[in-house]
């Protein structure tokens, strides 16, 4: 049992309520920034903490007046959390443009709840193309302008070095816990390494690395075998975590999770680039050129499917659960392509649908059983 | 005397279905002639792909013309048989569906011929509201290992003039990317004279039209929602081609004559609403005759009052490229910001002098409802009138009540009457 990870799940308790505490402990100003993608260290230069939008526990109630339910129950949870009030302590809100839902959710939180600005950014849909670097430019210069009205402060280049450097070292320190699980599987439970990356989005970075240098000096001990068990990678849930409830299962049913690619994982961290061009061109191209393909983007030259093969062949796993939110069109629209690969490839495939409600674990945890004791053969 | 039917669609919309089949006969011939097929989703660049001679597939209208026929169910089976979730957006998935079939990854017995179509060489999405375009363009284009294209329209957000001319030219610029791709497959250079001659004649079939809709605030309404519906394929999928101007034109005539004679769509027009929400193909012909049958004339709705070019005077054959652009940032509701898409709305409703509301949540078009809850009560409220909120879809029927869907119509009529009476006015 690890000791030092209480203040990463404690973080996640209702996060809102914490940051709009930090907020006026603190007198700075937070910007929420909805998955996926934005640099945040944009934000950090200016001042203001940046926030990643999470998906809350609460029922969706109130939010139901303002948008379909066949939407994810991401973008229905913050729709819900707005028309409840609970996000009028966001001194601005970005919406990267992720996907038709968000866009939605953006005009309907500026009609909703006029007392928070929202910016709709553009980002390029096309990228891993040269072309598409001057795009996602000119997108952060106009959340520079915006930062430096909401702020008063100036953004410079400087400062935005600096913040760099502060979210690079946030990344190398994640990069060390993934890197600590590859090599002793079971070191972290699949829960605990989810709260170690979803809690660097809602607390300040300094604070999180901080957080994490005490977990890695543990980590670094020499820790107990947890015996062989089936080896699983799990993949996707875009823009929000899972329950921990079904990481739990799997690693119930009798599997390790040895990698993934969750945004609430491997995702959030991933891209490094060269530090070439200026600060602001470093995170241009940090954008555009991508190591996880994403469906959410056209990049016909980074294969999802041949990535998912590669990450569970790289972590010798035996299997993939896919966890695809339900009406997550990006993800839904792929995974039929990612099944035949995986299958090609002789990796078994799962797929978990996941709701915001709670619903019944029986039927999962057969499946899940079946896949583990399938692989056992 | 001959007989006055209750229900009375335009009569010369029936000379546009002959045209659909015989556009997707020819487009199985056209690999023999030598030609190209492009895939198009989203926008489809007709004009474009006509100058240059290359054939095309809308994958939109596609699904849209096989709901109509009752064909869309299969095709959905077939997508979802193959892992392909309900929830993604119908058009997508029977275009899937089609993909399926007609590469033979699947068995085909009895299949319907509608289903096969041509193999694409190319496949081109144009966003000017739904990422969901190119994802479906992404799945086309790893099953058919084919050439890609997507070009991104900025979305509206703040209406100003810098960020209008910033998208036009941003659109403009891709447009330009997109003709040089096709001279790259065609081995042609792009014909920019042809492209000249059909927009004049599509824009004599988008004043026609235009001119035709607006017709339509004469009470009674000479045509209905359903009827613009049937009329929509002049404008888009054959935009440009031989006859177009002439059949909107002769569409237009026929409404100024039941202008005229102050002739109806509907024989007893007690109700004039509004539709929100997309066609409902799948059921097209029974929810037509069912308004018909209470006398509500379906008169306007955004998707074809303010969608495909709502302002065709500005078309403009000297800058085709810059028409075309601001068409899609400008001139097309669902790129259009909340306020706006409010202001136009409440516009259209008094214009036409809308009695209620009716708004059809189609359930997998996320581009269509993805404001469409808001945008319910603020419009409701502003004009303070009655709405049947309901359900329904594109071109998937399981999403459709029919008995549930006419409960909420009646209730909303019946809430017009209770406002006339109020108001002092007959209820009928």
């Amino acid at each position: 049992m690890i000791k030092n990870m209480s203040k990463f799940s404690d973080s996640l308790v209702r996060p809102y309520e914490r940051i709009a505490q930090w907020k006026e402990d603190n007198n700075k100003l937070v910007v929420g920034c909805l998955p996926m993608y934005f640099p945040e260290e944009l934000v950090h230069a200016s001042g203001a903490v940046p926030f990643v939008m999470q998906e809350s526990d609460e029922l969706i109630t109130l939010g139901s007046r303002h948008i379909d339910s066949f939407f994810c129950r991401f973008v229905r949870s913050v729709v819900d959390l707005a028309a409840k009030g609970k996000l009028d302590f966001l001194d601005l809100l970005i919406v990267p443009d992720t996907c038709v839902q968000q866009r939605g959710m953006a005009q309907v939180m500026r009609h909703l709840r006029t007392n928070i600005p929202v910016e709709l950014i553009q980002f390029p849909i096309q990228i891993g193309v040269d072309s598409a670097v001057n795009h996602a430019r000119q997108c952060l210069e106009k959340v520079r302008v915006r930062l430096q009205q909401l702020t008063g402060n100036e953004v410079s280049d400087g400062q935005i070095a600096k913040s760099i450097l502060v979210h690079k070292e946030n990344r190398a320190l994640l990069k060390r816990v993934y890197q600590l699980r590859k090599e002793r599987p079971g070191l972290l439970r699949g829960r605990d390494v989810m709260e170690i990356v979803q809690s660097s989005m809602v607390m300040p970075k300094e604070e999180h690395s901080e957080h994490l240098k005490v977990l890695l000096a543990e980590l670094e001990e020499p820790q107990a075998s947890t015996g062989e068990r089936v080896r699983l990678c799990i993949s996707g849930h875009l823009c929000s975590a899972p329950k921990v409830d079904v990481l739990d299962l799997i690693e119930e049913m009798g599997a390790v999770i040895v990698d993934d690619d969750l945004y609430t994982g491997f995702r959030y961290f991933a891209e490094e680039r060269e530090d070439k061009g200026s600060p602001m061109e470093q995170l241009a191209r940090r954008y555009v050129y991508r190591t996880v393909p994403c469906p959410t983007r056209f990049d016909p030259g980074n294969d999802w499917r041949s990535y998912l093969v590669n990450m569970a062949k790289k972590a010798q796993a035996q299997g993939i659960i896919v966890l695809i939110q339900r009406h997550c069109e990006p993800h839904l629209t792929w995974y039929p392509d990612i099944k035949d690969a995986l299958s090609a490839a002789k990796i078994r495939c799962l797929m978990i649908e996941t709701e915001h409600e709670a619903f019944s674990l029986g039927e999962e945890k057969t499946r899940i059983q079946k896949l583990v004791e399938t692989i056992r053969g | 005397m001959a007989e006055k039917k209750a229900f009375n669609p335009l009569k010369t919309t029936r000379e546009i279905r002959p045209m659909v089949t015989q556009y997707y006969d020819d487009l199985k011939r056209t690999h023999q002639e030598g030609r190209l097929v492009g895939w198009c989703f989203g926008f489809v660049p007709s004009l474009i792909l006509r100058a240059a001679n290359v054939a095309y597939l809308w994958g939109d209208q596609y699904s849209a013309s096989a709901a109509a026929r009752g064909l869309a169910t299969g095709l959905h089976d077939v997508a979802e048989s193959a892992g392909y979730s309900r929830s993604i957006c119908s058009y997508c998935r029977a275009n899937i569906g089609s993909t399926l079939l007609t590469r033979g990854a699947v068995p085909a017995e009895n299949a319907d011929p509608y289903y096969f179509t041509v193999i694409p060489d190319f496949v081109v999405s144009i966003n000017p509201h739904c990422h969901t375009n190119m994802y479906w363009m992404d799945v086309l284009r790893r099953q058919f290992n084919c050439p890609a294209f997507y070009l991104q329209t900025p979305h509206e957000w703040e209406r100003t003039e810098v960020e209008t001319r910033e998208a036009i030219a941003l659109t403009v610029r891709q447009f330009r990317d997109f003709i040089s791709f096709i001279e790259d497959l065609t081995h042609q250079p792009f014909d920019w004279d042809r492209f000249k001659e059909l927009m004049i004649e599509a824009k004599k079939a988008g004043v026609s039209r235009h001119e035709g809709m607006e017709l339509c605030r004469n009470i009674p309404s000479p045509a209905t929602f359903f009827d613009w519906l049937n009329s929509l394929a002049p404008v888009n999928l054959l935009a440009g081609a031989p006859g177009t101007a002439e059949l909107m034109e002769k569409i237009k005539t026929e409404i100024e004559e039941r202008v005229a004679r102050k002739e109806g769509a509907i024989l007893d027009e007690r109700y004039r609403l509004y539709w929100d929400g997309l066609g409902p193909y799948p059921m097209l012909g029974q929810v037509a005759r069912k308004f018909t049958e209470l006398g509500a004339n379906v008169v306007c709705g955004r998707y074809v009052n303010l969608g495909f070019f709502s302002d065709p005077y500005k078309f403009d054959p000297e800058h085709p490229l810059e028409t075309l652009a601001e068409g899609l940032h400008s001139d097309f509701q669902f790129n259009w910001n909340f306020d706006h898409l409010v202001e136009g709305v409440i516009k259209l409703c008094e214009d036409y002098s809308i009695d209620g509301l009716v708004f059809q949540i189609p359930k997998t078009c996320r581009s269509a409802s993805n404001r469409a809850v808001e945008l319910v009560d603020v419009v409701s409220r502003k004009l303070d009138l009655p709405v049947a909120f309901m359900e329904g879809d594109q071109t998937d029927r399981s999403f459709y009540d029919m008995g549930r869907m006419f409960t909420e119509v009646e209730t909303l009529l019946e809430a017009i009457d209770a406002k006339r009476r109020v108001r002092g006015g007959s209820s009928i």
